[in-house]
C-alpha cells in the first residue's frame, strides 16, 4: 500500500473533461435490460446465498440498507484473489403464487399474470421487487412481482435453462453471430434436454423410470417432440451468407426458435415436476395443488405495484405486513435488495428521491461510524463504497435530468459540485489511509483514524450537501419539464464506474485477509428461519423448507413503508440503520405517505432557519460555529424526537443512526418548504439534535479553522474560480482542508500550458511544498496534495515533448525535498518521472482520451438489444466492390443502398471523431499552418470537404440530366439517412454540396428531381440552417443521446471565439491594475471540450470492409484530384448546362472561354488585374 | 414600434486574420465576464444606422476555414460580406479574390455589399501588405470600400460594420435590379474612408 492510490486528480479529470461515464446511463429503454443482462457477472447458483450474489453484483450500488450483507461484501471484495469468476447464468423464476392483478397500476405498464408453476425468464429486477420477465409458456413479456416467485434452478434442468437463456440472448441480444452461433445455441439446448433426461435417468425409452410411470413417459415424449421442432426450425435459418438480404425471414425464424425453446423449457419443467412427484421430492406445482393458494383473499396480498406507479408503492408496502421482523429480515432484505438491478423505467422524480434517500442513509451511517468507531474499519470502508455508489447513481439520474434540459446551468453546477464532493470523499478516505503510514500492519482493529477523521466527516457532509443541492435542482428542472420515464442501468453506474474506484479504495485501505474474514463473519446474517417469512400462507407443501423465497422486496418495502415500524428496527438490529432515515426520507415526498408520521409542526420555523444556515454554508465554506450555534438551539426542541430515534435504534448501530440523521440535518432541504411534508421536518430536527451530541462528543475538531485566504483569486457568483495568479491557483490546487474542486483540477491539467510553462508550474508546486513549512497545521495534507498533483500530471496528463522541460524540476524535487519528508512518495514520483521520459503517451490511460473512452463506451452506450443490423449489401454489390479493388470497373454510388452508404460514412467519420484528443482543441491548434497536433480534427475537416467534393463530382460526372437527377436524389437519400443516424457532420458535407451554386444552377437537372425529393431536401436544409448561430443544429444536439456525430465546425468556432473573445488576463477587480490569469476562459474552453467529448461514442454499425475501402479510394481520388475544387467543379457545371443568355452579366469567372463567352471582356480584365496583382506580390 | 430590418453579414477571410476578434469586438463593446459563444443571439446586434435601427446577424465561421466546402452555405445566408485579411500576411489578401468570386457566383450578381478589411493594423512593424495594394484591389472590384482596422485596439471596428450596413440598406432600397448602382453610390466614400480613418498608418 503506497500512496499511489491517493490520486484524486486523475479521477477528477475524467469527471469533468469526460463526463461520459456518468452520462452513459441515459439511454433508450430497450437497451437497458439487456445491457445489464449481458454485462452483469452471472454466477451459477448452487445455493441460495450464492444465487443471491448473482444479483448483488449488479445492484450493490442500489442497496438500500447499510451495512452490506455478506454477499455484497464478498462482492465488493471479490476483486481479491481466490474468487473465480462465476459462470454466466440467466436467472429464471418460478411462480409460487397466483398473481392476477385486479388493479391497473398504470396503463402504460404490462403486468404479467402468474399462474402457479409458471416459469419466467427474468431480464431485470427493479428495486421495488418487480421484475421484467418473459413468461416462457406464452412468450409474453411484462412486469411481475418477484415476491410471488422463487428462483428456479434445479440441478437437473439447469443446463437447459442456461441454454435457453443463451439462445434468447443470442437472438434477442443482438449478438448476431451468424449461423454458427445459432447452431451452437441450438446444440446447447439439445444438450440441456439430454442432461435433464440423463440426470433423471430417463434418457432412453426403455429406462425403468419411463416405463413405470405413465406421466413421465408422456411428458418426456412431449418434451422430445418440442425439441425436434426446434431443431427443424433452426434448419430454416438462412445462413449461407453473412450479408443476408432476407432479413425478415431470419427474424421470423429466430422468433419461432425462441418460442420453441421456451416451450421446451416449459415441457422440461413439467417433466421434472412429474418426475419429482414420482420420486417424492419437492413438487409444488402439480396441477392438483394449483388451487391451493387461490383461496386467499387477494387484497391482503397485493404485491408492490410496478415501478411506474409511485403512489401505490407505499400502499403496497403498508399492506405487506411483516410485523414480526426477525433477524432474517436482514437476509431477505439483502436478497431482494440485491435482486434489484433497477433497470426498469421509473419516473425520474421517484428514482431521484429513492436514490437520494439511499445515499443519505449510507452517508449517515458512514458519518456515524466515523464518530463512534474512530477508526477506519472494513465496514466503514464498505459503507463508503456504498455511499459512493449511491452517489454515482444519483448523479446518473441528475445527468439524465440534465440531458432533458441542458440549459439548466444551476443543475450542471450542482452536479459538478456533487461530483467533486464524491471525489473528495474518496480521496479523503485514501488520504486518511495513506497518511497513516503503517498500512501494511492493518489488522482487524482497522486503521486508527487520526484527527483527519474529521476530514472524512467533512467530505461526507459535503456529499450530503451536494446531493441535496443536486436533488433540489433536479426537482426544479423536472417540475419545469415534467416528469419522465428514466432508464438507467446499474451496470453503467454501479460496476462501470464504481467498481474501479471501489477497488481502488480496497487497495488503499489494504484490508488484510483477516480483516476481510472478520468482516464477512460480522456481516454474515444469522441462518434464515423461513417459516416466518412468507407473505401469505404457502401452499401445502411448503417449498420454503428447503429454499427460502427470494421474498418480497423487503428493503424496498421498508424504505417506502409509510409507517415507521419501530418494532422492526428493534428486532432487527443489523437492519435498523435504515429505519429512521430511509422511511422518512423517502416518504415525505410521496403523496400517499404524508400523513403517516406524526407531524411536528411547531418545529417548522426552526428548520427554516436552519435551512438558511446550511444554504449559506453551501455557498462558501461552512462556518461551523454558526452551524453549531444554530443546531444547539435546535437541540432543545428536537430533544423529544431524539428519544424516538433512540427507541428505534439498537445500540450497536446507534452511531450510524445518529450520524445519518445528523447528516440529514446538514442537508439543505432540497424541496421548498411548502412541498416538504411535515414528517420530514420532524425528523430533520431530530437529527439536528443528534448532530449536536455528536459534535460535542467528538470534540471541537469538527470546527475547521479559518479558511486560508486566497488573496490573488477571483470568483464568480457560482463560486467558481475565474482568475488568479499562478501561485494562488497552485495553492487552490493543493488546499489543505478540502479536496480541490474537480472542475478546477481538470481544467487546470488540461489548460495550464496556455498560461504557464510546465517548468514554471512544477516550480510553483515545489514552492507550495516549501511554503507550508513545519509549523502549519495543514502542512501534511498540503504536501501530500502537492505530490498528488505531480503524480496526476505525470500519470495522466503528461504531454511528451511539451512537458519535458519540467522534468528536471520534478526529478530534483522528488529526490530531494519530497523524499526527505515523504520517502515513499518521493520514490514513486522518481519512478514516474523516469517512466514519462521513456514512454510515449500517458502512463495511466486517460479517460478523456478517445481510445480509452471508446472501449468503455462500447459496452455502455450502444444498444445491445437492437441487434447490429446486417449491412444492406447484396453479394452482387460485394463482388462489384471486390473487383473494383482489384482493378475492375469502378462501381458508382448508385450501385449501393443509400442507407448503407450513410452507415459506412458514419462509421468512418465516427472513428475519426472518437479519436480527437482534448489537446487538439486547445488554443486553435487545428488552425496552425504547419506542425499542427490536431491530426484528427484536421482529418475530419478534410474528410468533410472531400466528401462534399465527391458528391459534386459524382453528380457532374453524369452527362445526362436524368442521370444527374437520379444521383441528386440518391445523395439526398444518403443525407437523409445520415440524419437518421444523427450524423450531422456528413449531413452537413453532403448538403453543402447540394446547396452550392455549382449544383444548384443545374436547372434542367433539378426539373427532373421529384417534388417529394425536394421536400426531403427542404427538410434537411432546415436542419443545417446556419442562421442564429446554428440554432437548429444546436438545439438538436443539446439533448442528444449518443451515438451522434455532431458537426465539428460549431465546436471549432465556439472554441475559437472563446479563445479570442476572452482576454488571457483579467484585473483583480474593476479598475485594478493587478492582472490575474483569466482562468474563466479556460473553464469555458474545457466545458466546450467536454461537450464534444460527450459524443465520442462509437456507433454500433457493422462494417463492410470492402465498402470502406472503396469509399476511401473515392475520397482519396477526390482529395488528390486537381479538378475537384470549387472552381473546377463550377466550370464543369457550366459546361454541362451552359448559362442561358440573359440580360444579366455573368459573374466574373476565370473559366474556359467557351463557358463564359458572353463576358469575355470582363474576364480578360480580371486576368489582367490578377496578373498585375501577382507581380508585385512575388516582388515583395 | 418601427419594424427593424434584419441583415445578415458574413465574415470571410483566411484563418488567423482576426475575424473572430473583429466580430467579438463588434458584438461586445468590452470584454464581458460571461462570454458564451454557443448561445443563439450572441452574434446578433441592434445598431443605429443614420437614424434607422436594424438588426445585424453576424455569421462568422472562424475556426472552420478548413471546411472549404461549407463556405458556400454561409455565403448563401449572407447579404453583406466583410472580406478580412491581415496586413501581416500578403497571402491572406490574395485569397480574398477567390472568396469574392464565389460570392458573386452564388449571388448571381456582379456586385454585392462588401467591405475589404485589413486587420491587425496595430502590428505596423510586421506589415507585409502595403495599403496601396489593397486599394488597388478595391479599385479592381469596382471601388469597394476598404478599411484598415485593429480589432485588438478596437479601431475602425464599428465603422466597418456601419459601412457594410449602409450598403446593404441601399441595396435593399434600390432593389436587386440595380446592383451596380449600390456599389457605385458607395464609391464616393471608398477613397475617403481609408484616408479619413487611418489610425495606425505611418507613412
Amino acid at each position: 500500500m503506497t500512496m499511489d492510490e491517493t490520486d484524486f486528480s486523475t479521477q477528477h479529470s475524467s469527471i469533468y473533461i469526460a463526463p461520459l461515464r456518468i452520462e452513459k446511463t441515459s439511454k433508450p429503454k430497450r437497451s437497458l435490460s439487456n445491457a445489464s443482462r449481458k454485462s452483469r457477472p452471472r454466477s451459477q447458483p448452487h445455493s441460495r446465498s450464492q444465487s443471491a450474489s448473482t444479483y448483488s453484483h449488479t445492484s450493490s450500488h442500489q442497496q438500500i440498507t447499510p451495512p452490506p450483507t455478506p454477499n455484497t461484501s464478498q462482492d465488493s471484495l471479490a476483486q481479491g484473489p481466490g474468487k473465480e469468476p462465476a459462470p454466466p447464468f440467466q436467472p429464471f423464476l418460478r411462480a409460487f403464487y397466483e398473481f392476477h392483478p385486479n388493479f391497473s397500476a398504470d396503463s402504460s405498464t404490462v403486468t404479467l399474470p402468474l399462474n402457479l408453476g409458471d416459469v419466467i425468464l427474468v431480464h431485470s429486477v427493479h428495486t421495488n421487487g418487480w421484475a421484467d420477465g418473459t413468461m416462457l409458456s406464452s412468450g409474453a413479456r411484462g412486469w411481475l412481482p418477484t415476491n410471488y416467485c422463487d428462483e428456479f434452478d434445479p440441478e437437473q434442468i439447469r443446463p437447459l435453462l442456461k441454454a435457453c437463456a443463451v439462445l434468447f440472448d443470442k437472438f434477442r441480444g443482438g449478438s448476431a453471430g451468424g449461423l454458427r452461433a445459432s447452431q451452437v445455441a441450438v446444440t446447447s439446448v439439445v444438450a440441456g434436454v439430454r442432461h435433464l433426461l440423463e440426470t433423471t435417468e430417463c434418457l432412453t425409452r426403455e429406462a425403468s423410470n419411463v416405463k413405470s410411470n405413465d406421466g413421465i413417459r408422456r411428458t418426456r415424449k412431449v418434451l422430445l417432440t418440442e425439441l425436434s421442432a426446434l431443431v427443424k426450425t433452426a434448419k430454416r435459418l438462412p445462413g449461407h451468407s453473412e450479408y443476408s438480404s432476407a432479413k425478415p425471414t431470419t427474424e421470423d425464424v429466430t422468433d419461432e426458435m425462441i418460442l420453441r425453446c421456451f416451450k421446451i423449457v416449459v415441457r422440461g419443467v413439467r417433466f421434472l415436476d412429474i418426475w419429482n412427484q414420482r420420486h417424492n421430492l419437492q413438487n409444488n406445482f402439480s396441477l392438483e395443488e394449483a388451487g391451493a393458494a387461490q383461496g386467499e383473499d387477494a387484497d391482503d396480498h397485493v404485491p408492490p405495484t410496478p415501478p411506474a406507479d409511485s403512489t401505490t408503492h407505499s400502499m403496497a408496502g403498508a399492506n405487506s405486513v411483516r410485523g414480526d421482523q426477525t433477524p432474517e429480515g436482514n437476509t431477505e432484505g439483502h436478497d431482494t435488495r440485491s435482486r434489484s438491478s433497477s433497470l426498469q423505467p421509473a419516473y425520474a422524480l421517484a428514482r431521484l428521491n429513492v436514490t437520494h434517500d439511499v445515499l443519505l442513509s449510507y452517508l449517515g451511517s458512514y458519518i456515524g461510524r466515523l464518530y463512534h468507531e474512530a477508526r477506519f474499519t472494513p465496514q466503514l470502508q464498505l459503507t463508503q463504497q456504498e455511499s459512493v455508489r449511491a452517489a454515482r447513481e444519483l448523479l446518473a439520474i441528475v445527468e439524465a435530468v440534465e440531458a432533458r434540459d441542458p440549459k439548466a446551468a444551476a443543475l450542471v453546477f450542482a452536479k459538478e459540485a456533487m461530483d467533486a464532493r464524491i471525489s473528495a470523499l474518496i480521496s479523503a478516505a485514501k488520504e486518511v489511509v495513506s497518511g497513516c503510514g503503517k498500512l501494511e500492519e492493518v489488522d482487524e482493529e482497522g486503521i486508527m483514524i487520526p484527527d483527519s477523521g474529521k476530514k472524512l466527516v467533512d467530505a461526507a457532509t459535503g456529499c450530503v450537501r451536494g446531493a441535496g443541492e443536486c436533488v433540489a435542482k433536479s426537482k426544479f428542472v423536472i417540475e419545469k419539464i415534467g416528469d419522465f420515464e428514466l432508464h438507467l442501468g446499474p451496470f453503467d453506474i454501479g460496476l462501470g464506474i464504481t467498481t474501479p474506484e471501489g477497488k481502488l479504495i480496497d487497495d488503499a485501505i489494504g484490508l488484510s485477509a483477516s480483516a476481510k474474514a472478520e468482516l464477512e463473519r460480522q456481516l454474515m446474517p444469522p441462518p434464515p428461519t423461513p417459516e416466518k417469512i412468507p407473505p401469505r400462507p404457502p401452499p401445502k407443501e411448503d417449498p420454503l423448507d428447503e429454499k427460502p423465497l427470494p421474498t418480497l422486496p423487503v428493503s424496498e418495502l421498508e424504505v417506502e413503508r409509510p409507517t415507521a415500524d419501530t418494532t422492526m428496527a428493534e428486532s432487527n438490529p443489523a437492519f435498523s440503520t435504515i429505519v429512521p432515515g430511509s422511511p422518512s426520507a423517502s416518504l415525505p415526498r410521496r403523496s400517499s405517505s404524508a400523513s403517516v408520521i406524526a407531524p411536528l409542526p411547531q418545529l417548522t420555523p426552526l428548520l427554516a432557519q436552519y435551512d438558511n444556515v446550511s444554504e449559506t454554508a453551501q455557498k462558501r465554506d461552512v462556518d461551523s460555529k454558526t452551524l453549531l450555534q444554530k443546531s444547539i438551539r435546535a437541540d432543545s426542541i428536537g430533544a423529544s424526537s431524539i428519544t424516538t430515534a433512540d427507541y428505534t435504534i439498537s445500540s450497536s448501530v446507534r452511531g450510524s443512526e445518529l450520524s445519518m440523521t445528523s447528516t440529514r440535518a446538514t442537508t439543505p432541504e432540497p424541496v421548498s418548504s411548502t412541498s416538504i411534508s411535515t414528517p420530514l421536518l420532524s425528523l430533520d430536527l431530530t437529527l439536528v439534535g443528534s448532530q449536536i451530541s455528536l459534535e460535542s462528543g467528538s470534540g471541537s475538531e469538527i470546527l475547521v479553522p479559518g479558511k486560508q485566504v486566497f488573496e490573488d483569486l477571483t470568483f464568480n457568483r457560482d463560486g467558481q474560480i475565474t482568475g488568479g495568479t499562478l501561485p494562488a491557483l497552485v495553492e487552490r490546487l493543493t488546499v489543505h482542508d478540502s479536496t480541490p474542486d474537480a472542475v478546477f483540477v481538470a481544467t487546470f491539467y488540461l489548460t495550464f500550458r496556455l498560461f504557464t510553462t510546465p517548468k514554471e508550474f512544477a516550480q510553483s508546486l515545489v514552492d507550495r511544498f516549501d511554503s507550508v513549512g513545519d509549523s502549519t497545521t495543514g502542512a501534511a495534507p498540503v504536501r501530500l496534495r502537492v505530490y498528488n498533483v505531480f503524480k496526476g500530471w505525470l500519470e495522466s496528463h503528461w504531454r511528451k515533448n511539451v512537458d519535458d522541460e519540467g522534468l528536471e524540476t520534478i526529478t530534483s524535487f522528488a529526490e530531494g525535498k519530497l523524499k526527505a519528508i515523504l520517502p515513499a512518495a518521493g520514490k514513486r514520483l522518481e519512478e514516474l518521472a523516469e517512466k514519462v521520459s521513456s514512454t510515449d503517451g500517458p502512463l495511466v490511460p486517460r479517460l478523456v482520451s478517445g481510445i480509452g473512452k471508446a472501449t468503455t463506451a462500447t459496452t455502455q452506450y450502444t444498444l445491445p438489444e437492437t441487434p447490429i443490423q446486417p449491412p444492406v449489401v447484396t453479394r452482387n454489390q460485394l463482388s462489384l466492390l471486390r473487383s473494383a479493388l482489384t482493378g475492375g470497373p469502378n462501381p458508382t454510388v448508385l450501385d449501393f443502398d443509400p442507407s448503407e452508404l450513410a452507415r459506412q460514412l458514419t462509421l468512418k467519420e465516427s472513428k475519426m471523431f472518437c479519436s480527437i484528443l482534448p489537446e487538439e482543441l486547445l488554443a486553435q491548434e487545428w488552425t496552425k499552418k504547419r506542425g499542427s497536433l490536431a491530426i484528427n480534427v484536421l482529418s475530419m475537416s478534410s474528410l468533410s470537404t472531400d466528401l462534399a467534393n465527391l458528391v459534386a463530382e459524382t453528380i457532374l460526372d453524369a452527362t445526362d440530366p436524368k442521370r444527374r437527377a437520379i444521383l441528386i436524389k440518391h445523395w439526398i437519400k444518403v443525407a437523409d439517412r445520415c440524419l437518421e443516424l444523427n450524423n450531422y457532420d456528413s449531413l452537413m458535407a453532403i448538403m453543402c454540396t447540394l446547396n452550392t451554386s455549382t449544383i444548384g444552377r443545374l436547372k434542367r437537372t433539378w426539373e427532373l428531381v421529384s417534388y417529394k425529393t425536394k421536400l426531403v431536401l427542404d427538410h434537411l436544409r432546415a436542419v443545417i440552417d446556419v442562421s442564429k448561430n446554428h440554432a437548429v443544429l444546436r438545439a438538436r444536439l443539446r439533448g442528444h443521446v449518443p451515438p451522434c456525430l455532431p458537426f465539428l465546425g460549431t465546436y471549432l468556432t465556439d472554441l475559437t471565439f472563446i479563445d479570442v473573445g476572452n482576454p488571457s488576463k483579467r484585473p483583480v477587480s474593476e479598475g485594478s491594475t493587478k492582472q490575474l490569469i483569466n482562468f474563466d476562459k479556460h473553464v469555458k474552453t474545457a466545458r466546450i471540450i467536454s461537450e464534444l467529448q460527450r459524443f465520442q461514442i462509437p456507433y454500433r454499425i457493422a462494417e463492410v470492409p470492402e465498402m470502406q475501402e472503396w469509399i476511401d479510394a473515392q475520397i482519396d481520388r477526390v482529395h488528390n484530384s486537381k479538378t475537384a475544387d470549387v472552381q473546377h467543379l463550377y466550370r464543369r457545371s457550366l459546361l454541362l448546362e451552359p448559362r442561358e443568355t440573359q440580360p444579366r452579366p455573368a459573374p466574373v469567372e476565370p473559366s474556359t472561354p467557351a463557358a463564359v463567352a458572353p463576358k469575355e471582356s470582363q474576364k480578360i480584365d480580371l486576368f489582367s488585374w490578377a496578373h498585375a496583382f501577382k507581380v508585385p506580390t512575388s516582388a515583395t | 414600434m418601427q419594424h427593424r430590418r434584419e441583415y445578415h453579414i458574413v465574415i470571410l477571410g483566411a484563418g488567423g486574420v482576426g475575424k473572430s476578434c473583429l466580430t467579438s469586438q463588434f458584438v461586445h463593446n468590452e470584454w464581458i465576464e460571461y462570454y458564451d459563444p454557443t448561445i443563439e443571439d450572441v452574434y446578433r446586434k441592434v445598431i443605429d444606422v443614420d437614424g434607422r435601427s436594424c438588426i445585424l446577424e453576424i455569421l462568422d465561421t472562424a475556426g472552420t476555414e478548413q471546411f472549404t466546402a461549407m463556405r458556400e452555405i454561409y455565403m448563401k445566408a449572407g447579404q453583406g460580406f466583410l472580406l478580412v485579411y491581415s496586413i501581416t500576411s500578403l497571402s491572406t489578401l490574395t485569397e480574398l479574390s477567390d472568396l469574392r468570386d464565389q460570392i458573386l457566383r452564388i449571388k448571381e450578381a456582379d456586385s454585392v455589399p462588401l467591405v475589404i478589411v485589413g486587420n491587425k493594423s496595430d502590428l505596423e512593424e510586421d506589415r507585409a501588405v502595403r495599403r496601396d495594394r489593397a486599394i488597388m484591389l478595391s479599385q479592381k472590384w469596382g471601388r469597394v470600400p476598404f478599411y484598415e482596422t485593429s480589432a485588438r485596439k478596437r479601431q475602425n471596428v464599428d465603422e466597418v460594420f456601419l459601412d457594410l450596413c449602409r450598403q446593404m440598406m441601399r441595396a435593399d432600397v434600390g432593389g436587386s435590379g440595380s446592383g451596380g448602382g449600390a456599389s457605385g453610390g458607395s464609391s464616393e466614400k471608398v477613397y475617403q474612408t481609408p484616408r479619413k480613418r487611418r489610425f495606425c498608418v505611418i507613412l
